[in-house]
């Protein structure tokens, strides 16, 4: 492990700018093709948590504090992370065109690739904290925190892209495995209840899965009634940039041979 | 590696390894398990490339199909990863320019101007100067923010050539590529640009079947010959070796 090998992650002003227009690019052709753009980013999410709050509030007879609230600010972090992995496992087929012909790092495709989940991710979050305000919840100090989140985030869409695209030449099931794991962790992430019972019952899984602690964070930041815990935010932290240092180096490893199999 | 030499290969050597029966899916690992191993097929697609090519050199490469020019060019860009004790030096920015370069087919022309632009390390504000010129020369005013994949194969070449003609780029890799491009005046409008702007203080590497053009534009030639280096020289020596051992 070099120090070079890392120092090529921090971008030039043409490089910022580059990643900005490959982010842009991918964020247009996802959306701006479509009739209504930019709105699907928030309608998805929307309506799922809308779905999830009718079976939950109205058929399960589940009660609790701002339901539609508290299901809208998982569905977005989870669906954020969600999106970027399984849309980066394609990623270095789905940019070979520039791979074979430029000569640049390819570093910034998963620059790119991020930036632009996290565009829709900005403007969902946004409208979850709008959405808030307007309910009545208060605006505290702990809003400050939320780019730590948005930083883990950041890193652990970043690693999960790296592994999954590296591996994608090698074991082309991966999608399948993939989407199940996200199914699984769609159940399991505290996205529906709050994740008292997982430390209570199987606390070694909460270490495992971040996004219990990053959903529980998120609402604990934007919605009063429920709790905010640092601990979990700087667990959750440390263990996205270890993730995240393991998905580099097994791409910087892999990589090349990755793109032969293509 | 001296200031003069823009490209520099020594023992470069890449082989490609596959199996017969693929085993890329998760079924196909485990049903392997039980079917024994499978010959690892190795191909040697260069073995032992030494070439030392100066900048603002004209350089050449020929070979019949499968003789190894385009993955030379790969090897080049960094797209590939070469055998191990190959050592490949590069000096400065580096384009390839084949059919479809860089583009993607979703994409109008503007925005792969601009991906293509930035990727080869221009500003936005260089690119935003550039931009009408690129267009003009490529004749696509009325299609500037039509998707690329609804262009025919002449509008996707003549875009391919205006951004190579505008973009600065130390190394150019030319793929099999100029001289057809597009309508007789635009041939004859970027034969003009290209012997006048482009030759200009570029080191071109340029693969080409077209003997003729090799002839006009080459200072060296590289025979290549099943991954191996036949022969490296002025073109008139390398083309009549060339015609003798293949005419023979």
């Amino acid at each position: 492990m070099t120090l070079s090998r890392f120092l090529e992650l921090v971008p030039s002003n043409n490089r910022i700018e580059r990643i900005w227009k490959l982010a842009q690019v991918d964020f247009q052709s996802r959306y701006y093709n479509d009739r209504l753009g930019l709105l699907w980013a928030l309608i998805k999410p929307i309506f799922e948590a809308t779905l999830y709050f009718i079976a939950f509030k109205y058929l399960l007879e589940y009660d609790k504090n701002d339901f539609g609230l508290f299901l809208f600010g998982g569905i977005i972090a989870w669906m954020s992370f969600s999106e970027a992995t399984s849309k980066g496992i394609p990623l270095l087929s789905v940019k070979s065109y520039l791979i074979e012909n430029v000569q640049f790092n390819h570093i910034d495709l998963y620059f790119a690739h991020v930036g632009s989940i996290f565009m829709a991710l900005f403007f969902n979050l946004s409208a979850f904290i709008a959405a808030s305000l307007f309910m009545g919840q208060q605006l505290t100090i702990h809003y400050l925190l939320i780019p730590v989140l948005l930083i883990t985030i950041f890193f652990l869409t970043m690693a999960f892209s790296f592994l999954l695209s590296t591996l994608q030449p090698f074991i082309k099931d991966i999608t399948h495995l993939w989407d199940m794991t996200l199914l699984a962790g769609f159940w399991v992430s505290g996205i529906f209840f709050e994740p008292d019972i997982i430390f209570e019952k199987a606390p070694a899984f909460a270490y495992l899965n971040p996004f219990i602690g990053i959903i529980m964070n998120l609402r604990g930041i934007v919605l009063d009634s429920y709790e905010f815990s640092s601990y979990w935010m700087m667990v959750n932290l440390i263990y996205s940039i270890i993730v995240f240092i393991i998905g580099y180096l097994i791409f910087q490893r892999f990589k090349a041979i990755a793109l032969e199999k293509l | 590696m001296d200031k003069d030499i823009a490209v520099k290969l020594v023992n470069v050597s890449k082989t490609f390894y596959y199996r017969e029966v693929t085993n890329n899916t998760i079924r196909q690992k485990v049903t392997g398990l039980f079917r024994g191993k499978h010959t690892l097929r190795k191909i040697e697609a260069l073995s032992d490339i030494s070439l030392t090519i100066k900048k603002g050199e004209f350089f050449g490469i020929i070979g019949h199909n499968g003789s190894g020019k385009s993955t030379l060019l790969k090897l080049i860009i960094g797209a590939l990863k070469p055998d191990r004790s190959s050592i490949i030096e590069t000096d400065g920015k580096i384009l390839r320019l084949a059919l479809g370069m860089g583009f993607d087919m979703n994409l109008s022309a503007r925005h792969n101007i601009y991906v293509n632009g930035s990727i080869m390390g221009l500003t936005f504000k260089d690119i935003g100067n550039k931009f009408e010129s690129i267009i003009d020369f490529a004749g696509l005013h009325e299609f500037v923010d039509t998707p690329i994949k609804f262009y025919s194969s002449g509008m996707v070449s003549r875009l391919a050539f205006a951004i190579a003609m505008h973009v600065e780029t130390d190394v150019l890799l030319i793929d099999e590529y100029f001289g057809g491009v597009g309508d007789k005046n635009f041939q004859e409008k970027s034969e003009k640009i290209f012997n006048d702007r482009i030759i200009h203080g570029k080191t071109i590497v340029f693969v080409s079947h077209q003997m003729n053009l090799i002839s006009k534009y080459c200072d060296n030639v590289c025979l290549l010959d099943e991954g191996r280096i036949l022969l490296v020289g002025h073109p008139d020596e390398v083309l009549s070796y060339y015609d003798k051992i293949y005419n023979d």
